[in-house]
């Protein structure tokens, strides 16, 4: 018969059954899955998947207890939260959206995470420079006609204060409006607006954007522990140098400026432009100061929490997993952190970009799953090919020889049975070192036991036969006889105990690859289960469990497959 | 009789030699000095020829080799470099850890096994027991770990009604092994990875039992028995009597493959039974802890198996004759 007729034989015979049908189907579709996915979707399964976005962590502030978390897919370039519990969000374009975060201002509790579309953005200005707090109110600055409009925000609209015209705004980097006057901070200077006179100050080197309006002075920081300070009745300006580092920003509470740097860096300044540095503990940037219980509490871009009062700072606790901390505000009880950036898209449960999610290290896993399907299958695939090698050809001789060589055989198999499995693989991959050759190994060195010994059983029966008998009578020489009248006979047998085999290797290959004995370099189904193990993350991503149904869907077919041919291959087994 | 099981005994003393002298040579070809964790940066080439004489690598090969299995045989498999603790002390504890999961599981599971296959041979053909049969099938065709890793996310994590893993809460320190497993506390950890366990290990049996029992069913002192008039429980009873071979011999294997899936198992539920030791002892390259792991596991499968022999010899004399003749 040809291979055509052997194809056509075979699925005739799947085609009579309905079970190995859809058995067949499944695996012709996980082929097709594994072999052809890639080339549709077009995912790298080992890129790291990054995204824009703004998270807003809502925290308890005595417990410093997480209670819920808010993000948003979106490119921001500044950030401020007003008093009425609502975002305003700068994005790169100049447009300013405000987004209002009622279930924060009513106090609501959540857990976990909540997605936000891009839908609940509403604009409120364009052309905006910037949007900040000073003193409790939310100032915008944007573009009007080559001079800058100053706006206040309050109940989400917007009214005109002033219109300055400064010459170059494109480099201003914050604003202070206090005791009647406005200060705006570009790059390296300040301009002061008192009773629409404009006067300039060049102070010759970088402001940080951070001001604050206390005593009679506006107190700016600049780089390297640099403070300005404007006297907003005399028009005077002094330089004055903290032992901090670049001053990120700046805050008045009981009659002195907190000077905030880089790196923790911490120093309090009194009225009379004497200082002292506060050593703080942390090495985060601390980037936000909000009033709270009569003294400040201090947020670092890591999540440290610093509570600040008299000259003194308490380090009041650490926020784990935030990053990025810009803002942060303390309303109805809470305190809400705003943070933004590129952050990696990790642990994303399923959605149309990524249909089985992503992982801890924020790759996609259905990328992942149509690779580990390949390599399990190729794994399993090889392994049965040498296990079936091996424990047929020495099946067929012993079986067919019998006397010193059989039981040679049977010592042998005896031996690999006391063998267990998953200790060998172990013991191989601390020998050599984990990988797809030492799963191969491990799992052909043993297991053509079983094969060896089928296969044996059914040769021993087969060569008591008439027919072989009467070839052996004729004196034909042995390969012959094993080639000619043994081979025929159990190659049914051996073709479906390959079908057992690659069974057993799809699960073994999981197995080992689970305790981290698979390969390092690739996917297979074990190994996207190793992973998920490694990191923690498999007890609440569920959708890292999903290896597991492509594991289970292949078995099971193999199972159907094999319970459709078995009855076929070893008449024996037939039954009424 | 005596004669058989004596002949077993050598048996199982040359199969563990020969696993033994495997070993030996396998680690002795690949990791030709395996002093090479204790040697840092700095050491002198005195200092490196100091401690490798101080175990004993100087000596020729083959006295290493006798060395080595002599030592196996009294029980001293050197010191874990991990634990810095005799690897011996440190697998007692850690298999009777495994064991307290393993033997109440097999046997459970083949309690049920035997109960659960004869009953839905009897009930062959309903929609029940076809329900059923692919339900087990389905448990039998996944990956023990991965069933495990289901349980722990949907009981322990999402319901949270049981502990996630490990065997008591710590902090905890035990006096005694007995100390350590009669508490409230100890069964809260056990339940799970015994319930787990137990569902997949009988899923396999079940379904042995349950293709014998129907084999049974259909001879004809079966038929003689219902002619008669016996009621329908005792002739499941008298049945399944005759159905249960098929199941002794499968429970031999089971057994082994009880230990070494004991590696992946016990991993996802961090139990510290010898199998998550292996792995430990593999993640930080601990040889001696390694070698003594594997070895005490195929020598227990080694004497489980021959158990099963003896035990089928004694059931059906044909083969303690086949292999003395």
């Amino acid at each position: 018969m040809s291979v055509l007729g052997y194809i056509r034989a075979f699925l005739g015979y799947v085609y009579e059954d309905k079970l190995g049908l859809a058995a067949f189907t499944v695996l012709t579709l996980l082929l097709v899955f594994s072999l052809a996915g890639p080339l549709v979707y077009r995912v790298d399964p080992h890129a790291v998947h990054k995204g824009y976005e703004v998270r807003i962590h809502v925290v308890d502030p005595e417990g410093l207890r997480v209670r819920g978390v808010l993000s948003l897919e979106m490119e921001a370039l500044g950030g401020v939260l007003t008093p009425d519990g609502s975002l305003l969000l700068l994005g790169f374009n100049g447009v300013l959206y405000e987004l209002p975060l009622p279930p924060l201002a009513r106090g609501l509790q959540f857990e976990g995470e909540v997605r936000l579309s891009s839908s609940s953005l509403r604009v409120v200005a364009e052309n905006v420079l910037l949007a900040s707090v000073s003193h409790g109110d939310v100032y915008v600055v944007s573009m009007a006609d080559g001079a800058i409009a100053l706006d206040r925000f309050e109940n989400s609209s917007i009214t005109r204060l002033s219109v300055l015209e400064v010459g170059d705004a494109r480099t201003l980097r914050g604003v202070v409006v206090g005791g009647g006057v406005v200060v705006l901070i570009l790059e390296s200077s300040i301009v002061l607006a008192s009773g629409g006179e404009l006067h300039s100050f060049d102070v010759g080197f970088g402001l940080s954007g951070s001001g604050v309006s206390c005593w009679d002075k506006v107190v700016v920081g600049g780089s390297r522990g640099r403070l300005v300070v404007l006297n907003v009745l005399t028009g005077e300006v002094n330089v004055i140098r903290v032992f901090v580092d670049d001053v990120l920003h700046v805050a008045c509470a009981n009659g002195v400026v907190y000077v905030f740097g880089r790196g923790g860096s911490m120093a309090v300044v009194y009225e009379n432009l004497s200082y002292k540095v506060v050593p703080t503990g942390v090495v985060d940037d601390l980037v936000v100061s909000i009033p709270f219980d009569g003294g400040l509490l201090t947020v670092g871009s890591m999540g440290s929490i610093l509570y600040v009062e008299g000259g003194g700072v308490r380090l009041a606790g650490y926020i784990s997993g935030l990053r990025g901390v810009r803002t942060a505000s303390l309303s109805s009880g809470q305190l809400v952190i705003v943070s933004f950036g590129e952050f990696v898209r990790d642990l994303r449960p399923p959605s149309l970009e990524h249909p089985l999610g992503t992982d801890y290290y924020g790759r996609d896993v259905l990328a992942q799953v149509m690779v580990g399907v390949r390599m399990s299958l190729f794994i399993a695939f090889v392994t049965a090919l040498i296990v079936t090698f091996i424990g047929a050809t020495l099946g067929i001789v012993a079986g067919y020889l019998r006397g010193r060589v059989d039981s040679a055989v049977n010592s042998l198999i005896n031996i690999m049975y006391s063998i267990p499995l998953e200790p060998f693989a172990v013991l191989l991959a601390i020998i050599m070192k984990p990988g797809m050759l030492t799963v191969i190994l491990a799992i052909s060195i043993l297991i053509w036991r079983t094969t060896a010994r089928i296969v044996r059983s059914q040769v021993l029966s087969v060569a008591s036969t008439p027919m072989v008998e009467a070839a052996k009578a004729i004196g034909a020489p042995h390969h012959r006889i094993i080639a000619y009248y043994i081979v025929p006979a159990v190659l049914p047998v051996i073709l479906v105990d390959f079908a057992s085999t690659m069974v057993y290797a799809i699960l073994a290959e999981a197995t080992l690859s689970f305790i981290g004995v698979g390969p390092q370099d690739t996917f297979t189904l074990g190994t996207i289960l190793n992973h998920a193990r490694i990191t923690g993350a498999w007890r609440t991503g569920w959708w890292l469990l999903t290896p597991g149904i492509f594991i289970g869907l292949i078995t099971i077919s193999l199972y159907i497959l094999i319970r459709v041919f078995e009855p076929i291959a070893n008449p024996k087994l037939r039954r009424t | 009789m005596i004669a058989y099981v004596l002949r077993k005994l050598l048996f199982i003393f040359l199969l563990f030699l020969l696993i033994l002298t495997l070993q030996f040579f396998l680690f002795r070809l690949a990791i030709p000095d395996p002093t090479i964790i204790y040697i840092r940066e700095g050491l002198g080439p005195e200092e490196r020829e100091i401690i490798r004489r101080s175990f004993g690598l100087d000596r020729p090969l083959y006295e290493q080799y006798l060395r080595y299995i002599v030592n196996f045989l009294r029980g001293d498999m050197g010191y874990s470099f991990l634990y810095k603790e005799p690897v011996s002390s440190i697998i007692i504890d850690r298999l009777l850890n495994t064991l307290v999961l393993t033997i109440p599981a097999t046997l459970t599971a083949f309690l049920i096994a035997f109960y659960l296959g004869s009953y839905m041979a009897w009930l062959r053909s309903s929609l029940f027991e076809k329900a059923f049969v692919a339900t087990l099938s389905v448990v039998h065709s996944l990956p023990l770990f991965w069933i495990g890793m289901i349980a722990i996310a949907i009981i322990s994590v999402h319901l949270g009604l049981l502990p996630a893993g490990g065997m008591r809460t710590p902090p905890y320190e035990a006096e005694s092994f007995l100390d350590k497993i009669l508490s409230f506390d100890f069964l809260k950890h056990w339940i799970l990875p015994y319930t787990v366990l137990t569902i997949y290990t009988a899923s396999y049996p079940t379904l042995l039992m349950r293709g014998s029992m129907i084999s049974t069913l259909g001879e004809d002192f079966i038929t003689t028995l219902k002619a008669v008039g016996f009621s329908e429980r005792i002739v499941i009873a008298k049945a399944s009597r005759y159905s249960i071979l098929p199941l002794i011999t499968y429970m031999g294997i089971s057994m082994g493959l009880a230990f070494s899936g004991s590696v992946a198992f016990e991993t996802v539920f961090s139990w510290p039974g010898v199998g998550r030791e292996l792995v430990i002892a593999f993640y930080n390259l601990d040889y001696p802890l390694a070698q003594g792991v594997f070895a005490v596991m195929a020598l227990a499968i080694i004497v489980i198996n021959t158990l099963v022999d003896i035990a089928y010899s004694y059931l059906d004399p044909r083969i303690r004759r086949g292999t003395s003749g």
